[in-house]
């Protein structure tokens, strides 16, 4: 005799059925990361001079798993499918340079869930996993003590550390933090290239109370030391549609700009409201992805960005403009953004550290000797910064904070579908100086 | 106190609401007739949405291109009742509320993530042209947009068809009869299944015009229908169970006001919460006794 009753298997039917369509559609978002052609010709030579590698301790060998934990379902699914393909790419050139064979895990956190941080990192451990690229600022934190718990090597080049991450254990950010280190630039921007405007509005996606004012503060903080004033302030839903109520409050304001601290495709909707609302106000940002420019249309041109942005259409050294062309030839579709240079070159920062741990004579499944190892010097070579001379730019990470020390950042303006740089200037305000 | 930001906010909250308004109204009638807790009424929005913009990439005129989203929509909320729902009510008798929620909840999110899989890859929304922008200036340094007004029409002219349908035409009695009394219904010959049926292929229609604007105003994505599918459940709640059209309206055009205006006193990320706070007040209030049904309202009940 069963012990579920008929209504109790109905019920069972239903939610069963309901977790099944949910499970093979979930699935399927996977998405195809495998490139269509990794180019192999000269690749041995290029990413090695490079990348800086010792040749003497190539890892070619080995067989490294690399935990990836990204966001392949949920609202940022487009930008795991980014991070996997650039790391990806890497993964393929290091061993076609002679590099050890780095199987990704690849790993679903449902677009920042925190119990989804947790649950994919427990199982980068079951899976021997000891190095791991992480975005979403180690999935908002919850993987944080379950990386040092299980020793894993983390690189986070989606959201770096923010404030809340910096100096923990294992854990590193490789990206600008934004928008903290973009508003010094902007400021500074502001005050040499637009000397009339005073005053500046700033709408922010909430990213937490505490999060969001004390960007507010770094920002009026900035603003204030180059001669500008905050006059309002509006915080709105991150990751959503409708800003057309802070728009109206921004219009009747007596602000000449706007900053707007909002990531992903919120920009292109708060440009598009703000144009339709009548209003020309210039408008800077601190990212730029290209879907902002699908969904403005025309009030995209002219649209400022602040932040370290990858320009795929002028690579700054010959490691960043073989990175571009070897992209463009494995995934033919695919706008090489930030994402893809950050997830890309990290993979080439765990090369180094096994190189280093080779050297050392260390042991590269033991996280404590591949974290030492890449202690041992945090200065890496880079897709940003350098001249088209240079084989390759650098950039380094702070010991204490462990958040990117040196970048090079810039302000961008988008115009007619195509983005020219206004400044150039390092986190910290460091060398800025505006564009001819 | 800005009185032109507070006319502005107005009007933009009227032009929130009387989308909303439609959008409750199919709700209402999914709800209290058809009673099915339909969580799949955002896969219909989304999907719409993404049809009229897929079409519109393809460079299919932007009105012709929102009648196919409408069509879609209808089409699929239909099937979801003679496909999904019904054969699950049939077999479970009394029980069936708690099956058809899971199943819509499923189909809800498995729909979301399969338009993800399939037009949603290489970006993450999709642009859709409806009409040309260009911005009206009003009296009182009020504006809107073409498009604004647009909607302004086209939602206005829906609910107001609607509220009449229901009030003055066979169909309408019809469906007031099928929710009064399903099997009373059936004596007079009437079919609740096939009125459940028209209900999901108007509703989902309804709801496929809220999506294809939305689309418009930002763009298609495949979680855009999460959102206005919970306003419209708040709305069918407040409105009650045995609201006529009118109510309906009127509560929604209220809510969609609300939400808008009370960002001059609560920050914008936070304006939702309005909607659902309402709810709260009201369910604590009908509660306490605050609120009291009148007695026809009561019969009804």
């Amino acid at each position: 005799m069963s012990v579920i009753s008929k209504a109790g298997r109905r019920t069972l039917t239903g939610f069963v059925a309901g977790v099944a369509i949910f499970a093979l559609a979930a699935c399927a978002s996977g998405g195809d990361t495998t490139p269509a052609a990794t180019s192999t010709s000269d690749v041995e030579g290029d990413v090695i001079a490079f990348s800086g590698a010792d040749t003497e301790n190539l890892g070619g060998d080995l067989t490294i798993p690399v935990g990836l934990d990204v966001a392949l379902s949920g609202q940022g699914a487009y930008f795991g499918d980014v991070m996997v393909k650039g790391a990806q790419l890497a993964a393929d050139q290091i061993k076609a340079a002679g590099g050890p064979t780095f199987e990704l895990s690849v790993k679903d956190h449902k677009s920042g869930d925190a119990q989804a941080g947790v649950q994919t990192t427990r199982e980068f451990s079951q899976e021997g996993v000891h190095m791991a690229l992480y975005s979403y600022i180690a999935v908002l934190g919850s993987a944080l003590q379950p990386i040092e718990q299980y020793k894993i090597l983390s690189l986070d080049g989606g959201g770096g550390t923010q404030e809340f991450a910096k100096g923990m254990p294992y854990f590193y950010g490789t990206r600008a933090l934004p928008p903290n280190d973009t508003f010094v630039g902007t400021a500074k921007y502001i005050a040499e290239a637009m000397p009339d405007i005073k005053k500046v509005a700033i709408i922010i996606g909430d990213t937490g109370a505490e999060n969001t004012a004390d960007s507010v503060a770094k920002a009026t903080d900035e603003l204030e030391a180059n001669g500008i004033e905050l006059v309002d302030t509006e915080i709105v839903t991150y990751g959503g549609t409708d800003f057309s109520s802070a728009v109206n409050k921004i219009v009747a304001t007596d602000a000449q700009m706007v900053i707007s601290v909002q990531y992903g495709t919120d920009g292109g909707y708060f440009l598009k409201q703000l144009r339709a609302a009548g209003s020309d106000l210039p408008v800077i940002g601190v990212e730029f992805i290209p879907d902002v420019a699908d969904i403005a249309g025309s009030a995209a041109d002219g649209f400022m960005f602040s932040l370290d942005y990858f320009d795929a259409t002028n690579p700054s050294n010959q490691w960043a403009k073989y990175m571009v062309d070897t992209a463009k030839e494995a995934y033919p579709d695919l706008t090489v953004d930030f994402y893809f240079a950050n997830y890309y070159q990290d993979m080439f920062k765990l090369w180094t550290t096994v190189q280093r741990t080779l050297k050392a004579g260390g042991d590269v499944n033991s996280g404590e000797d591949l974290l030492k190892a890449f202690e041992s010097n945090l200065t890496f070579a880079s897709v940003y910064g350098g001249t088209p001379e240079d084989l390759s730019g650098e950039e380094s990470i702070d010991a204490d904070s462990h958040s990117l020390e040196t970048r090079e950042m810039g302000v961008f303006v988008y115009k007619n579908g195509e983005i020219s740089r206004l400044a150039t200037y390092g986190i910290g305000g460091t060398d800025f100086s505006l564009t001819n | 106190m800005d009185l032109t930001l507070i006319g502005q906010l107005v009007l933009n909250g009227l032009i929130t609401g009387v989308q909303l308004a439609v959008l409750g109204l199919g709700m209402s009638l999914i709800l209290n007739v058809a009673q099915r807790f339909h969580f799949a009424y955002s896969l219909t929005i989304t999907l719409a949405a993404f049809v009229a913009a897929l079409l519109g990439q393809a460079g299919v005129p932007g009105p012709v291109a929102a009648i196919a989203g409408v069509v879609a929509a209808a089409v699929l909320g239909g099937l979801i009742e003679l496909v999904l729902y019904r054969p699950l009510a049939r077999r479970s008798g009394e029980a069936a509320l708690l099956p058809i929620f899971v199943t819509a909840l499923g189909l809800a999110i498995g729909g979301q993530s399969l338009i993800q899989f399939v037009w949603a890859r290489e970006a993450t929304s999709i642009a859709f042209e409806l009409v040309p922008v260009t911005i009206i200036a009003l009296p009182f340094g009020l504006r809107m947009t073409t498009f604004d007004l647009t909607a302004l029409i086209v939602f206005g002219l829906v609910a107001a068809a609607g509220v009449v349908a229901l009030r003055y035409t066979r169909f309408g009695q019809i469906v007031r009869g099928v929710r009064v009394n399903p099997s009373m219904a059936k004596v007079v010959g009437i079919r609740p299944e096939s009125v459940f049926v028209a209900i999901f292929v108007v509703a989902s229609a309804g709801s496929g015009l809220y999506g294809v604007f939305a689309a418009a105003r930002y763009s298609a994505t495949p979680s855009m229908g999460y959102d206005p599918m919970f306003s419209a459940f708040v709305i069918a709640f407040l409105a009650g169970a045995t609201a006529p059209g009118l109510r309906v309206v009127i509560v929604g055009l209220t809510l969609g006001i609300v939400q808008v205006v009370s960002a001059l006193v609560i920050p914008s990320n936070l304006t939702n919460i309005v909607i659902f706070g309402l709810l709260f007040v009201y369910l604590l209030l009908k509660g306490s006794g605050v609120i009291r049904l009148t007695p026809v309202m009561a019969a009804r009940s």
